[in-house]
C-alpha cells in the first residue's frame, strides 16, 4: 500500500513537474514566434507597399506602350512621311494623338485623383508635338528632363525630379519610334503626394508606424504626414547602413531627451528606382519582457518540488520491502497444496483410459464383423492374428481354425502364394504397394478372384504385422468381360463392313463371349429375311442365305417368301407364327416376336407338339438349351439372336441379360444403319434432280440447295446457306405477289406458280414449281421446300412464237394493202409514162410528169420493202445482194429516223453475193440499225453501214462463234451513240436482254440477229466504247458470183407487132395496158372479164401470140384462166401479173406452163421486156432458175 | 454655259415665281403647322445613316428655337431641290439644268447636309448665311506616285502646285455637285477624270478599289476618310480656295431664311456653333481657324472670305 502511494506520489510529481516545463517552454516559444512573425509581418507589409507601388509604375509604363501604339495608328508619322501637310490633312493625325493623352488623362484615376497630371510627346528637339494636362500643360520641365532620356531604350524609364527640397514627382518617359526611327519621348507626369497618399492611407500611423519613399541614392521624397504626432519623425539612418529586406534596429534621442528604440525595414520598389521604409517604435511592436526571465523563474519552482518528492519516496520504499517478504512466503505454502491436487487427479485419468481402450476393442470387433468384405490382421510370421466374421463365411473356415494356427497364405490358391509370400515380405519392408489380385482359394478348395488391400500395422515405428481386407472380384470380372464384349460389338456395328460380314463377325463375337455351340442371327434387310448362322465354334460361320424360310412365306398370309428348298428352321417358325398370334409357338405364345420379351429354354420339350413342326431345328443339331432375344428399335422388330447350346441348363440369367444388352446395341446400330440407307438414298435422288429444290426455315433462311440450284443460279452452296432467299428476287414482281406467296405458305398450304428469279450474275431466270411447308411432329411448321423448275427457255420460245405470229398476221395484213395499192399505182405510172411520151407537152409538164413517175417509183419501192420486211415464207436461202438490201432498208429507215440521225452508206452495193434469205437478212438489218439509230435519238450523230469484203486464212478464225477459211462479207453498222458498258456487252445477244425503258424493247432484236447470222455459218461482233459509240460486224460467207443471165435491157426490142390479149378485171388498167401496148406496136384487145376473155380465145385460139391477165379477178383468177388457155393450146406465151400474192410461186406457175410473173405497177420498160422475154424466150418447161426476167425479179 | 442660257433662264424663273404652287412652307406655315421638316441626305457627320449629326442638331436647336417640333426627311442628293421646291430639273447634255413644268411634292422646308453653296445653287434655292467651312482637295491612294504638295502659305499656288501634279492622271468626280472638276477648272489640266455615279462617302473605298488614282474630294469626307482608312491615303493638296456650306430654302420661304440667319447669329454667339462644329469635326476648326464660328463685323459671303492658315497646335 505504502509502495502504491509512493508511485502515486512520484508520478503526479512528475506529471506537474512536466505540465509545468511544458507551460512554460510553450510560453516561452509563444513569445519567440510573436516576435519573430511580428518582424515578418513588418517586412511583409512593406514588401506589400513596395509590390503595390512596382505594380502601379507597370501599369503606368502600359499606359504609355499605350499610348505609343495609338500614335502609330493615327498615321501621324506615316502621312507625315508621305508628305502631307498640317494645312492638308496632316492635322488629323496630331488631334488622334491628343485624343488618345485626353482619353487616358482622363480615364487612369486614383479615387477622385488624376495619376497623370500631365501628358507631352516631345519631338527630338525637345519641342512638345502634343500636351495634354488635367489643368494648363506645363512644359518647364523637358529642358531639364530632355538630358536624362535614353533615345536608344525602347523600354519605359522612370524619372524623379525634385521640384525643391520638400516636393518631388515622377516622370515617366517611352522613346517613340516609327519604322526603327525615333520620333520622339512620351513624357507622363504622376503626382507622388497623390499616389503615396492613396497607398499608404490605411497604415499611415496606425501602430507608430512611419513609411517613407527613397530614392536609390537615399534621397527622401516622401513620408507618411504625422498628423496628431507632436513629435517630428526620426530621421532615417545613412542609406548604406540600412539593408534590404531586413529589420534593422536603431535608437534616436527625441526632442524631450529620452531614447526611443525603433525597427526599420527597407524594400526596393520593382521596375523602379524608388524604395520604401517601412519604421516602427520598438516598444509598441514587440513588448517589453525578455522570454528568457520566465525560465529562470521556472527552473526554481521545479527544484523545490524535486526535493519534497524525494523524501517521501525514501520513506515510502522502506515499507515496500517489508510488504514483499511476507508475500513469498504465503506463495510457497499454495506451490505444495497445487501439486497434490494434480497427483490425484493423474492417477482418475489413467482408470478411465483403461476402461475405454477395452470398449473401444470390442466396438472394433463387432464394425469389423458387420463388414460384408473379410478383414484380417497378421502377425510378423504370417499368421492370421484376427479376422471377421465374413473373413470366415467367405474361406469357409472358423474361429477355432484361427485359434489354431491359421497362415495367410492358405487363403490364396498355392499357384499365387509365391507372389503373395513376396507382396508380404515387401509390405513389411514398408513398400507401399496398390491392391493386389490373386485367385482366392477357400477351405473347401473352390477358388474365386480377390482383391487384397493391407496396411501395416506399426508399434514403436517397426511394422509389427498387417492389417487387410479382401474384395470378391468375381462381379467385378463378369462386368469387365461383358463390357469388352460390348465395346467389340459396337464397334463392329460401326464399321462399315457389308451385312454379311457383319453377321459373321457378330456371330464370332457372341459365341466367344457366351461360349455357346451356335449363334444365329435374323435380320430384316433389305426387305429380305436373312439368316446367319454359326453352326459350329470351330469352323467359320456359315452363311445360309434365306435358308428355308421362304417356303413358309409363300404360304404366309404375309405373302412374302421364295421357292425355297422347304426345310424348316425356327427363324421360320417365328416368321410364320407373326400373322398369327394364337397359333402355338415355341417362344411362349409368340412373345419373342410379338412382344419382344426374351425367351430361354434349359430344356427344349422336344416332345411338345410346336416343336414337332421345327423338326430341322431340334432334331438335326440336337440342341437342349436354347435363348431366343428379340433385336427390337422402339417399336421395331428388326430380327432376333438365337443362342444355341447343345448342354441342357446352358444359359444363366446373367447371360441372358447380358445377351439382351447385346441385342439392345445390334438393334440401335442396325436402325441407325437402315436410317443412314434411307438417308443416303434420298440424297442421291434430291442431288441428282434437275429440278432445283430449296429448304428454307420458316423465316425463309435458305438451309438447303440441291446441286440444281447451283447449276440454275450460279450461286454456291456455300454462298447461299443461312442467307435469306430473297438475294435471289428479281424486283420484278410487286410486294403483292411475294405478300400471296407468303400469306399461302403460312396458312400450311402448297404455293404453286411461276416466278421469275435473278441469278448470281445478274441475268433473270423464270422459274415453275411449288413451295410448301414442312411440319413436324407437333405440327408446326419448321420449313418451307422448294421444288422449282427452270422455264426460261421455254417462256423465251412462247414469246418467239408470239412475236412470228404477230409478223405473220402483219404480213398479211401488208399483202392485203399492197394488192390494191399497187392496183392505184400502176394506174398512175402508167398514165404519167404514156403522158410523158406526147410530143405535143411542153417542158414544164414534161418535167412535172417525171416527178409523178418517180415519186410512183419511190411508192412502188416503198410497197415493196414493206411486204419484203413482213414477209413469213419458208426460209428461202438463194443468192441475195447485200448492198441491195443494204440500199433497201437504209432507203426505209430514212423514212422514220429523225433528220438529226445522217444516215451513210459506204462500199460498192454490188459487191459480192450472200446465200441468204433475203428477208432474214432484211431484218438483220433493220434491228442493227433501229438499235443504232435509238442509241441516238436524243443527240442525234451518224449511222454509218459499211460493206467490205474479209477472207479467213486456212486455220480459221474465232470471234464470237468460229469462222472457217474462206472469203466473207463483212457488214459494219456504226453509230456515234451513248455506247455500251462494258459489264453489259457479254449479255447483249441473251433474249430479252435490253437497256431500254420498259416497254420500248422486246430484247430480241440482237437475239435474232444473233440467231440469223449463226444460221447463215456467218459471225458477229461488237465493239463499243461508252459515250462514243458502238460498231456491230457481222461476217458472212461470200458465193462466187453467178453468171448473171440478165440480159441487159437495151438488148431487148421493146415493141413488136403481135397480137395480145389483155385481160383485168380493172376498167383502167385494161385502158391503160391497151394503150401502153398499142403504143409499143402490138394488136391489143382488152377484156375486163376472164370469163368472156376465155370464151373469146375458145372462138379463135390462133388470134393471139400472147395473153396477159391479172390474177386475181372475180369468177375465174388468173391462173385458172392460164390453166384453160392452156389446155387449149399448151404453147401460148401467158404473162400472169398481180398486185400481191403472197400464194403465187414462181416455181408453181411456171411448171404449169406461165412464161412470166409481173408484179404491179410496172413501168412501160419492164412491160415491153417482159412481153418479149415471154414471146422470144424458151418454154417454160425449159427456163430455168437463174432465167428470171426482170418482171420477176421485182 | 448659264451666261448663254441666261433668257430660258430668265423665262423658267419668272414662270416659275408665278406659277402657283402647293406646300410651300414659309415661316408662317411653319409656325402655324407645328413641325419644322428637314430634308436631308447623308453626308460625312453632317447627317448621318443614324439621322444624326452636325446638321440634325443644328436643325433641331432651330425647330426648338421656332417652338415647333422637328421632323427629319430623309432625301437625297439628286432629290433634295425638287423635294424642297417641288420643281423636277432637267438636265441637259450641256451639264446645265432647267425646272420642267411638272410640279412634285414639296417634302421639306429646309435642306440641310452639308451643302457647298455652288452657283447652280444660288439660281434655284435660298440659302442661308454660311454654317460649316469646306475646300476641295485632292486625296490619291498611298501608293500612288503624286506627292503631296508643300504648303507655300498662298492658296492660288498650292492649287496651281496641285494642278500641276494631276497631269495625265486618273480622277474619280462626281458631276452636278461640288466635286465636278469643271468647277475648279480641272478640263483644262489633261485630268482624265472619271465618273463616279455612288454615294459621296463610297468614293475613297471606290479609289481604294483601284477605280481610279486620285479623286476630288470635301474637306469633311476627307477628314472622314483619312479616319476610316489610316494608313492608306493621302491629301495631295486643295484645287479649291476656301468654300462655306449652308442650308438651302425655297425661294418662296424667305421668312424662313431670315429667322434661321437670326437663330444661327445667336448661335455663334453664344458658342453653339463652335460647339457643335468641335463635337463633329474637330480638327476643321484648326484648318479653318478664320471661318466665322463666333461673331463678326462683316458677314461672309456665300463663297466665303476666309483664308486658310497652318492650324495652331
Amino acid at each position: 500500500m505504502t509502495r502504491r502511494r509512493s508511485i502515486a506520489i512520484i508520478v503526479i510529481s512528475a506529471a506537474l513537474l512536466g505540465c509545468l516545463t511544458i507551460l512554460l517552454l510553450a510560453n516561452y516559444q509563444s513569445l519567440s514566434l510573436l516576435r519573430r512573425s511580428t518582424l515578418d509581418m513588418i517586412q511583409h507589409h512593406a514588401e506589400k507597399r513596395a509590390a503595390a507601388l512596382g505594380y502601379f509604375f507597370s501599369e503606368r509604363k502600359d499606359d504609355l506602350r499605350y499610348l505609343s501604339d495609338n500614335i502609330e495608328r493615327s498615321a501621324f508619322f506615316e502621312n507625315q512621311a508621305l508628305g502631307m501637310s498640317m494645312e492638308y490633312g496632316l492635322y488629323e493625325g496630331i488631334l488622334a494623338i491628343g485624343e488618345s493623352f485626353e482619353r487616358i488623362l482622363e480615364r487612369k484615376t486614383l479615387g477622385v485623383h488624376h495619376v497623370y497630371s500631365q501628358i507631352i510627346f516631345v519631338e527630338p528637339d525637345g519641342h512638345p508635338l502634343v500636351a495634354k494636362a488635367v489643368d494648363a500643360p506645363d512644359a518647364s520641365a523637358i529642358p531639364e528632363v530632355m538630358a536624362s532620356l535614353n533615345p536608344a531604350d525602347p523600354t519605359p524609364q522612370i524619372l524623379v525630379r525634385h521640384l525643391n527640397e520638400a516636393v518631388a514627382e515622377v516622370l515617366i518617359a517611352l522613346a517613340h519610334y516609327h519604322k526603327r526611327t525615333y520620333r520622339g519621348h512620351i513624357l507622363a507626369t504622376v503626382s507622388i503626394e497623390t499616389l503615396s497618399e492613396r497607398l499608404f492611407k490605411d497604415s499611415a500611423s496606425s501602430a507608430g508606424q512611419i513609411s517613407y519613399i527613397i530614392t536609390d541614392q537615399g534621397k527622401e521624397i516622401w513620408h507618411t504626414p504625422q498628423n496628431g504626432r507632436s513629435l517630428a519623425p526620426p530621421p532615417l539612418p545613412a542609406h548604406q547602413d540600412l539593408p534590404v529586406a531586413r529589420p534593422y534596429a536603431f535608437s534616436h534621442t527625441n526632442a524631450e531627451g529620452s531614447v526611443e528604440c525603433y525597427i526599420a525595414l527597407k524594400v526596393s520598389i520593382p521596375g523602379s528606382p524608388l524604395s520604401v521604409v517601412n519604421v516602427h517604435p520598438e516598444a509598441q511592436v514587440l513588448g517589453r519582457t525578455e522570454p528568457a526571465m520566465l525560465l529562470v523563474v521556472i527552473a526554481a519552482l521545479s527544484i523545490l518540488l524535486f526535493s519534497g518528492m524525494s523524501w517521501m519516496i525514501r520513506v515510502n520504499t522502506r515499507n515496500q520491502i517489508l510488504e514483499a517478504r511476507l508475500d513469498e512466503d504465503a506463495k510457497a505454502k499454495a506451490l505444495v497444496e497445487q501439486g497434490n491436487r494434480a497427483l490425484a487427479r493423474e492417477n482418475a485419468e489413467r482408470l478411465r483410459t483403461e476402461a475405454a481402450l477395452r470398449e473401444s476393442e470390442r466396438r472394433y470387433r463387432d464394425l469389423t464383423d458387420l463388414l460384408p468384405q473379410p478383414v484380417f490382421e497378421i502377425n510378423a510370421k504370417g499368421v492370421l492374428t484376427f479376422a471377421n466374421h465374413a473373413a470366415f463365411v467367405a474361406f469357409g473356415y472358423s474361429m477355432e481354425d484361427l485359434e489354431d494356427g491359421l497362415h495367410a497364405l492358405q487363403f490364396v490358391a498355392p499357384e499365387d502364394r509365391l507372389k503373395a509370400s513376396e507382396n508380404i515380405r515387401r509390405r513389411f519392408a514398408g513398400e507401399e504397394l496398390p491392391s493386389s489380385e490373386y485367385t482366392g482359394q477357400r477351405k473347401d478348395g473352390s477358388r474365386f478372384p480377390i482383391l487384397i488391400y493391407t496396411s501395416p500395422i506399426v508399434k514403436d515405428a517397426k511394422p509389427e504385422g498387417l492389417r487387410g481386407i479382401i474384395i470378391d472380384a468375381t462381379e467385378q470380372k463378369r462386368i469387365e468381360l461383358e463390357r469388352e464384349a460390348t465395346i467389340d460389338i459396337l464397334r463392329l456395328m460401326n464399321s462399315n463392313m457389308s451385312m454379311e460380314e457383319l453377321a459373321q463377325n457378330l456371330i464370332q463375337q457372341l459365341a466367344a463371349s457366351i461360349a455357346c455351340d451356335t449363334v444365329r442371327i435374323r435380320v430384316n434387310w433389305e426387305n429380305a429375311c436373312n439368316i446367319f448362322q454359326g453352326r459350329d465354334l470351330s469352323d467359320p460361320p456359315a452363311f445360309r442365305s434365306n435358308h428355308s424360310c421362304h417356303s413358309r412365306w409363300q404360304k404366309s398370309p404375309n405373302g412374302n417368301g421364295d421357292n425355297g428348298n422347304g426345310a424348316h428352321c425356327l427363324c421360320d417358325e417365328m416368321l410364320h407364327r407373326y400373322g398369327q398370334p394364337n397359333a402355338s409357338n415355341p417362344a411362349v405364345n409368340g412373345t419373342l416376336c410379338l412382344t419382344g420379351i426374351s425367351s430361354m429354354f434349359n430344356e427344349i420339350p422336344k416332345d411338345e407338339p410346336c416343336w414337332s413342326e421345327c423338326p430341322h431345328f431340334a432334331d438335326l443339331d440336337s440342341y437342349e438349351s436354347l435363348l431366343m432375344v428379340s433385336l427390337k428399335f422402339g417399336r421395331k422388330n428388326l430380327g432376333s439372336l438365337y443362342l444355341c447350346d447343345r448342354r441342357p441348363g446352358f444359359f444363366t440369367g446373367d447371360q441372358v441379360n447380358f445377351v439382351e444388352r447385346i441385342a439392345e446395341n445390334i438393334a440401335s446400330a442396325l436402325a441407325q444403319r437402315c436410317a443412314d440407307q434411307e438417308r443416303n438414298r434420298l440424297t442421291s435422288v434430291v442431288d441428282q434432280a434437275t429440278e432445283t429444290i430449296i429448304i428454307t426455315d420458316p423465316q425463309g433462311t435458305i438451309c438447303y440447295v440441291n446441286p440444281a440450284f447451283e447449276r440454275v443460279t450460279g450461286f454456291q452452296r456455300e454462298e447461299v446457306l443461312n442467307r435469306n432467299a430473297r438475294i435471289l428476287k428479281s424486283g420484278i414482281h410487286d410486294p403483292r405477289f411475294y405478300g400471296d406467296i407468303r400469306k399461302t405458305l403460312e396458312r400450311g398450304e402448297t404455293w404453286s406458280g411461276r416466278l421469275i428469279n435473278r441469278r448470281k450474275d445478274g441475268t433473270l431466270f423464270e422459274e415453275e414449281g411449288t413451295i410448301s411447308p414442312v411440319r413436324d411432329e407437333s405440327g408446326k411448321i419448321i420449313n418451307f421446300v422448294a421444288v422449282k423448275r427452270d422455264v426460261t427457255q421455254e417462256v423465251t420460245l412462247e414469246k418467239q412464237l408470239r412475236q412470228a405470229q404477230k409478223m405473220e398476221a402483219l404480213g398479211t395484213l401488208a399483202g392485203g394493202i399492197a394488192h390494191d395499192f399497187n392496183n392505184i399505182l400502176a394506174a398512175i405510172l402508167g398514165y404519167a409514162e404514156l403522158s410523158m411520151g406526147k410530143q405535143s407537152l411542153d417542158a414544164r409538164l414534161q418535167n412535172n410528169l417525171e416527178q409523178v413517175v418517180k415519186a410512183g417509183k419511190r411508192a412502188r419501192d416503198l410497197v415493196q420493202q414493206i411486204l419484203a420486211f413482213s414477209r413469213q415464207s419458208e426460209q428461202e436461202r438463194k443468192p441475195v445482194q447485200l448492198g441491195s438490201v443494204i440500199q433497201e432498208v437504209l432507203t426505209l429507215l430514212r423514212a422514220s429516223l429523225p433528220t438529226t440521225i445522217d444516215i451513210r452508206f459506204k462500199g460498192d452495193p454490188h459487191n459480192g453475193l450472200v446465200m441468204a434469205d433475203p428477208t432474214q437478212i432484211h431484218q438483220l438489218l433493220m434491228n442493227l440499225c433501229s438499235n443504232a439509230a435509238y442509241a441516238m435519238n436524243e443527240k442525234g450523230g451518224s449511222l454509218h453501214v459499211e460493206l467490205s469484203t474479209n477472207r479467213v486464212g486456212p486455220h480459221g478464225f474465232r470471234m464470237n462463234g468460229e469462222l472457217s477459211p474462206g472469203s466473207y462479207l463483212r457488214l459494219t453498222v456504226r453509230d456515234t451513240g451513248h455506247g455500251i458498258p462494258p459489264a453489259l456487252l457479254d449479255r447483249i445477244f441473251d433474249p430479252y436482254f435490253t437497256t431500254k425503258e420498259k416497254g420500248t424493247g422486246t430484247g430480241l432484236g440482237l437475239a435474232v440477229v444473233h440467231g440469223i447470222v449463226k444460221s447463215h455459218d456467218g459471225a458477229i461482233a461488237v465493239e463499243s466504247e461508252p459515250g462514243k459509240g458502238t460498231s456491230f460486224h457481222v461476217f458472212l460467207p461470200m458465193i462466187e458470183a453467178c453468171s448473171s443471165s440478165a440480159r441487159d435491157a437495151e438488148d431487148v426490142p421493146l415493141g413488136g407487132s403481135e397480137r395480145i390479149l389483155l385481160v383485168d378485171d380493172e376498167d383502167t388498167l385494161v385502158e391503160l395496158g391497151s394503150m401502153m401496148l398499142e403504143g409499143m406496136g402490138y394488136k391489143v384487145h382488152g377484156q375486163t372479164s376472164s370469163v368472156e376473155a376465155l370464151d373469146l380465145f375458145k372462138q379463135e385460139p390462133d388470134g393471139f401470140d400472147l395473153v396477159i391477165t391479172d390474177l386475181t379477178m372475180p369468177q375465174m383468177t388468173g391462173l385458172e384462166l392460164a390453166r384453160e388457155l392452156l389446155s387449149i393450146r399448151p404453147n401460148l406465151p401467158i404473162i400472169l401479173c398481180t398486185g400481191y400474192s403472197e400464194n403465187l410461186m414462181p416455181q408453181r406457175t411456171r411448171a404449169m406452163g406461165v412464161r412470166e410473173l409481173m408484179t404491179k405497177p410496172f413501168l412501160v420498160r419492164d412491160l415491153a421486156r417482159t412481153i418479149r422475154n415471154a414471146l422470144d424466150g424458151p418454154r417454160p418447161d425449159g427456163m430455168s432458175e437463174d432465167s428470171q426476167s426482170p418482171g420477176t425479179s421485182v | 454655259m448659264l451666261r448663254q442660257q441666261r433668257p430660258l433662264w430668265l423665262f423658267m424663273f419668272l414662270f416659275w415665281a408665278v406659277a402657283p404652287r402647293p406646300g410651300y412652307a414659309d415661316l408662317r406655315e411653319v409656325l402655324s403647322s407645328g413641325a419644322l421638316r428637314h430634308l436631308g441626305a447623308v453626308h460625312a457627320r453632317f447627317v448621318t445613316e443614324n439621322a444624326d449629326g452636325f446638321d440634325v442638331e443644328l436643325m433641331q436647336l432651330f425647330s426648338k428655337h421656332l417652338g415647333v417640333s422637328y421632323l427629319y426627311v430623309e432625301s437625297s442628293w439628286d432629290r433634295f431641290i425638287p423635294d424642297l421646291t417641288g420643281c423636277e430639273p432637267i438636265l441637259h447634255s450641256e451639264g446645265g439644268e432647267t425646272s420642267s413644268d411638272a410640279p412634285v411634292s414639296i417634302l421639306g422646308d429646309v435642306a440641310a447636309h452639308g451643302m457647298t453653296v455652288l452657283p447652280s445653287h444660288q439660281d434655284r434655292v435660298l440659302l442661308s448665311d454660311p454654317v460649316f467651312p469646306t475646300q476641295i482637295w485632292i486625296m490619291a491612294r498611298k501608293d500612288s506616285a503624286i506627292r503631296p504638295i508643300t504648303p507655300t502659305g498662298n492658296i492660288q499656288e498650292d492649287i496651281t502646285a496641285v494642278k500641276s501634279l494631276l497631269r495625265g492622271r486618273t480622277v474619280l468626280r462626281k458631276v452636278y455637285g461640288c466635286l465636278d472638276p469643271s468647277l475648279y477648272g480641272l478640263q483644262s489640266c489633261d485630268v482624265k477624270a472619271r465618273d463616279f455615279t455612288g454615294s459621296h462617302q463610297d468614293m475613297a473605298r471606290a479609289m481604294l478599289m483601284g477605280d481610279a488614282e486620285a479623286m476630288l474630294i470635301d474637306v469633311p469626307d476627307a477628314l472622314l476618310a483619312l479616319e476610316r482608312w489610316p494608313h492608306r491615303l493621302k491629301v495631295i493638296g486643295p484645287v479649291s480656295p476656301p468654300l462655306v456650306m449652308s442650308c438651302a430654302f425655297s425661294r418662296n420661304s424667305p421668312q424662313l431664311r431670315e429667322a434661321f440667319n437670326a437663330f444661327l447669329q445667336e448661335c455663334r454667339r453664344d458658342g453653339t456653333l463652335y460647339r457643335l462644329a468641335h463635337k463633329h469635326f474637330p480638327s476643321v476648326l484648326h484648318y479653318f481657324p478664320e471661318f466665322p464660328w463666333f461673331p463678326r463685323a462683316s458677314s461672309l459671303s456665300s463663297h466665303g472670305d476666309f483664308a486658310c492658315r497652318r492650324p495652331a497646335v
